[in-house]
């Protein structure tokens, strides 16, 4: 379960693409039903590249690709194909330990990767899981560690939620009619026992009052898809001691709710 | 591809909200390119409107609309704010505003790819004008007051206009002169706020000459707005002056824009599968008083004498149907000095009086989110608010055809007419068979093919047992049924589960059997069925049947011989003769046998045709609200 530092792509004049430039800015809408799609790459001979390039160098260590179709496939950074991501993973295995893949099959991976300097990222797309297919992209997240929790909540203290903004309409007849604006995650977290350090780390971040990547799950296989960019809103409630006895940590809760697309 | 009447009926459906705002250039005062959009800082979307003028029926009224916009760091602030996102740009008033809205239909393909189609195609909802105050508050909250394109329009003297000519002009060479208007500078003034494109400058050609528009201080034109003068040149043209959603203007006939329905509302105690239940509630209907008027009065010249009159009114005798009479007398008035002659006057009283003289119905109603109704549009209007019997309405009616056959004159029985006589025809909509008059063929067994369809929201899937029942009457003459049952039929028809079923196999059909009822020569019969009236049930009552021919081969009604029959059939064919019609019977939806329902309603409307005067887009509660009138 971890925070990351808000996306470092914010906007689209980060990216550079070979056509659709008028879907890019899909790659920045974590909704991963609206893709950056090719139109003339439908192809598994020909090389789409996606390049994201940042206006100073920035520590990265996770990278999230999320709503794509493809096979084959590089990332590598500062403009050199041999400098791929040195891949780690403290669940699940990977089927390579550098971000260059051949026969992916995944739609969606939360990578992490031992921490590079980076001022550009490529994404050289190869290859479709469907072969021959338009490449597509639904996002990308390229980001930094801010706070990985020591531990997870205990089940019944982790209560994620997915609520939409929608209208219910009565009709005449007393039948009913979804009409649905969007939806949000609204993430609840309880901790008990949590050590001091940690609560300490957290009010340090809480104190950031900023907006952050939360990854509940993140693997890069059969990874659930889910992460959102979230805000804190509420009290900070984690000076509350678990019991009398202060070694035994703290406890609270922790919200975390979905910022406007 | 995905069609907007799926998507307003869809029970469960996504749909989208944006808005934009277009600032305008410091240095130049024209507006920036590109729209930019502000959706993610809305909190309250509030209404769209446009509608009739309640005092001036004859004139529309353009609302404002309120954004509330979140203002948390200072984005709506006035431009002198850094954090504005005016900024760098000319003053935030008369900034445009773009409020689009609409229905999103997604698919994922299996090459992972999703395809999202927004509907309608051009989602444009509303484009108006930021005008008016817009003060900060403790909840980091600020409203944007837009105000409709009219708006620029009512803010510009008329006597600042420029291309009159001496001889005054037609109201369509008004607008063109609007179009081509320009400040010192030789840039345009009204051209921005519409796209800068003809194609968003619709204007209705007119030939009648107004020697008033000479000069910009003509005593009519020095103390008006442009909309005030637009707004009298429409009036003494039955036409009026528009903005759609689009955001283009419309100088336009006063008729409803296209005599075509727009679109078919249904609501309760209705079904229908193309547009679907959208009415949710019905606010008020009934007939308008207060827009009826037995009297027009048009003032065209200012001189206080009869001649500067044209009146147009319904003569008051006692009587009954007399609308003066039984309704009162009430007097419309307008007065337009831009009218030139007595007979453009005289035809602009007649065109008002034909709308309002009649005691008209008008209906006030909401319904689920339709985002692209316009003001005029034709509409229909089906619902039917009776109480539905939930315990058993077996024999209070009888149902038949709908048109093909229909029995006019008749209050009640409208049957399935199938008509033979000696020598004579086989009668059925769409078809006759005849046979030699030395035939005297009996009836034995009538075999019906037809589908039952239940109303939309029946859950139950029971059979049907002892359902239908069948008897023989004569003719009175006139082709209709008598009223004199001939033959009874021996049994009751069983029928098919409570849903849509299509009987496609003669085994299928039911059947009613007679006791070999001989025909006599020259006669000719009805056949009527009817729920039986024996039968109960606790389901609900069933509003609409329908026959429908299987097949092109199938068999819609067979007659056949009593067992040992030994004439021939006339068409060729062995003993025992049945005649297969083909498609012609039957063959679609439309020839729905139809319950006679003469149960009393509150509200009953069956495909009323009316124009919408007033419509109404709460963006927040996703409802479109609608006043209309009887057309």
């Amino acid at each position: 379960m971890e925070l990351l530092v808000n996306n470092y792509v914010n906007t689209t004049t980060q990216y550079t693409v070979p056509e659709s430039t008028a879907t890019v800015e899909n790659l920045l809408r974590r909704d991963t039903s609206f893709q950056w799609t090719t139109d003339t790459y439908g192809n598994d001979l020909t090389t789409a590249s996606i390049t994201i390039t940042f206006d100073q160098t920035l520590n990265v260590s996770r990278i999230l690709l999320a709503g794509m179709n493809l096979k084959g496939f590089t990332m590598y950074y500062n403009g050199a194909t041999a400098n791929t991501f040195s891949l780690t993973t403290t669940a699940g295995t990977l089927h390579t330990s550098a971000s260059d893949f051949s026969s992916n099959s995944e739609t969606s991976m939360y990578m992490r990767c031992a921490t590079a300097a980076v001022s550009s990222i490529t994404i050289d797309m190869k290859s479709t899981q469907v072969a021959d297919a338009q490449k597509a992209m639904g996002y990308i997240a390229v980001s930094n560690i801010q706070h990985e929790f020591t531990r997870v909540p205990a089940a019944k203290g982790y209560k994620p939620k997915i609520v939409p903004k929608q209208v219910v309409h009565g009709l005449s007849d007393g039948g009913t009619r979804l009409q649905t604006i969007d939806q949000k995650w609204d993430f609840a977290l309880k901790f008990t026992n949590m050590t001091i350090a940690e609560r300490d780390s957290l009010k340090t971040v809480y104190d950031l009052r900023s907006t952050w990547l939360f990854i509940p799950e993140g693997t890069a296989t059969s990874w659930d898809g889910v992460f959102s960019a979230v805000v804190w809103p509420g009290a900070f409630e984690l000076y509350r001691y678990a019991n009398n006895n202060r070694a035994a940590g703290v406890r609270g809760n922790i919200r975390f709710k979905e910022i406007p697309t | 591809m995905p069609d907007i009447k799926n998507l307003v009926k869809a029970d469960g459906a996504t749909v989208f909200r944006r808005a934009f705002i277009k600032r305008k250039l410091e240095s130049t005062g024209l507006f920036e390119s590109d729209w930019l959009e502000i959706t993610k800082d809305v909190k309250r979307w509030g209404k769209l409107k446009v509608a009739t003028d309640a005092s001036r029926p004859t004139r529309f009224k353009f609302y404002n609309v309120r954004l509330m916009m979140a203002n948390d760091i200072g984005r709506y602030n006035p431009n002198s704010d850094e954090n504005s996102l005016w900024n760098g740009f000319a003053d935030q008033q008369r900034t445009l505003v773009k409020i689009e809205s609409g229905f999103l239909h997604q698919t994922l393909g299996s090459d992972g790819i999703w395809t999202n189609t927004e509907l309608p195609t051009n989602p444009s909802s509303f484009i108006g004008v930021i005008q008016g105050d817009m003060p900060a508050n403790s909840t980091n909250t600020i409203n944007l007051n837009v105000k409709p394109l009219t708006q620029v329009f009512r803010d510009f003297p008329a006597r600042l206009l420029t291309g009159f000519t001496s001889t005054g002009m037609t109201a369509s060479e008004f607008m063109q002169i609007l179009w081509d208007e320009t400040a010192g500078s030789g840039n345009y003034i009204f051209r921005p706020f519409f796209g800068d494109t003809l194609s968003n400058w619709l204007i209705l050609t007119t030939t009648v000459n107004y020697p008033l528009l000479n000069t910009s201080t003509a005593k009519d034109v020095r103390d008006k707005t442009v909309w005030q003068v637009m707004e009298l040149l429409a009036e003494a043209e039955n036409a009026v002056p528009i903005v759609d959603r689009f955001g283009r203007f419309n100088f336009k006939s006063r008729e409803v824009n296209t005599a075509s329905t727009q679109w078919e509302f249904y609501g309760a105690g209705t079904f229908n599968r193309e547009y679907g239940h959208t009415i949710k509630k019905i606010h008020s209907y009934g007939p308008k008083m207060s827009r009826y008027y037995s009297r027009v009065e048009v003032q065209w010249k200012t001189d206080d004498t009869v001649t500067s009159y044209e009146t147009v009114e319904a003569t008051l005798t006692v009587s009954g149907t007399n609308a003066p009479w039984n309704l009162g007398y009430r007097t419309y008035s307008l007065r337009n000095v831009w009218i030139q002659t007595s007979t453009v006057a005289n035809s602009i009283a007649t065109a008002i009086f034909n709308d309002f003289s009649s005691l008209k119905n008008e209906m006030e109603f909401s319904t689920t989110f339709i985002p692209h109704l316009d003001v005029l549009d034709q509409i229909s209007l089906t619902i039917d608010t009776s109480e539905a019997n939930l315990k058993s309405r077996w024999d209070l009616n009888n149902w038949a055809y709908d048109s093909e056959n229909e029995v006019t004159g008749t209050t009640t029985a409208q049957e399935i007419t199938p008509q033979f006589s000696g020598g004579g025809e086989f009668q059925s909509p769409n078809l006759n068979y005849a046979w030699a008059a030395s035939y005297t063929p009996s009836v034995d067994e009538l075999l019906l093919s037809f589908a039952i369809a239940s109303r939309k929201n029946e859950t139950t899937t029971a059979q049907l047992t002892g359902f239908l029942k069948c008897h023989l009457e004569g003719d009175d003459g006139t082709g209709k049924p008598d009223g004199n049952t001939l033959a009874a039929a021996l049994n009751t028809v069983t029928v098919g589960a409570m849903q849509i079923a299509k009987i496609t196999a003669t085994a299928d059909m039911p059947t009613f059997q007679f006791d070999n009822y001989q025909l006599t020569a020259g006669t000719k019969i009805h056949a009527v069925i009817r729920q039986n009236i024996g039968y109960t049930s606790t389901s609900r009552v069933f509003t609409q049947y329908r026959g429908k021919a299987a097949s092109a081969s199938s068999t819609d009604l067979n007659w056949s011989t009593n067992a040992g029959g030994s004439w021939s059939d006339p068409l060729g064919g062995t003993q025992g003769w049945s005649h297969n019609f083909t498609t012609g019977q039957f063959v679609d939806d439309s020839d729905a046998l139809i319950w006679d329902d003469s149960g009393g309603d509150a509200i009953k409307l069956d495909g009323a045709i009316h124009k919408s005067l007033s419509i109404e887009l709460d963006l927040d509660k996703l409802e479109t609200k609608v006043i209309s009138r009887e057309e």
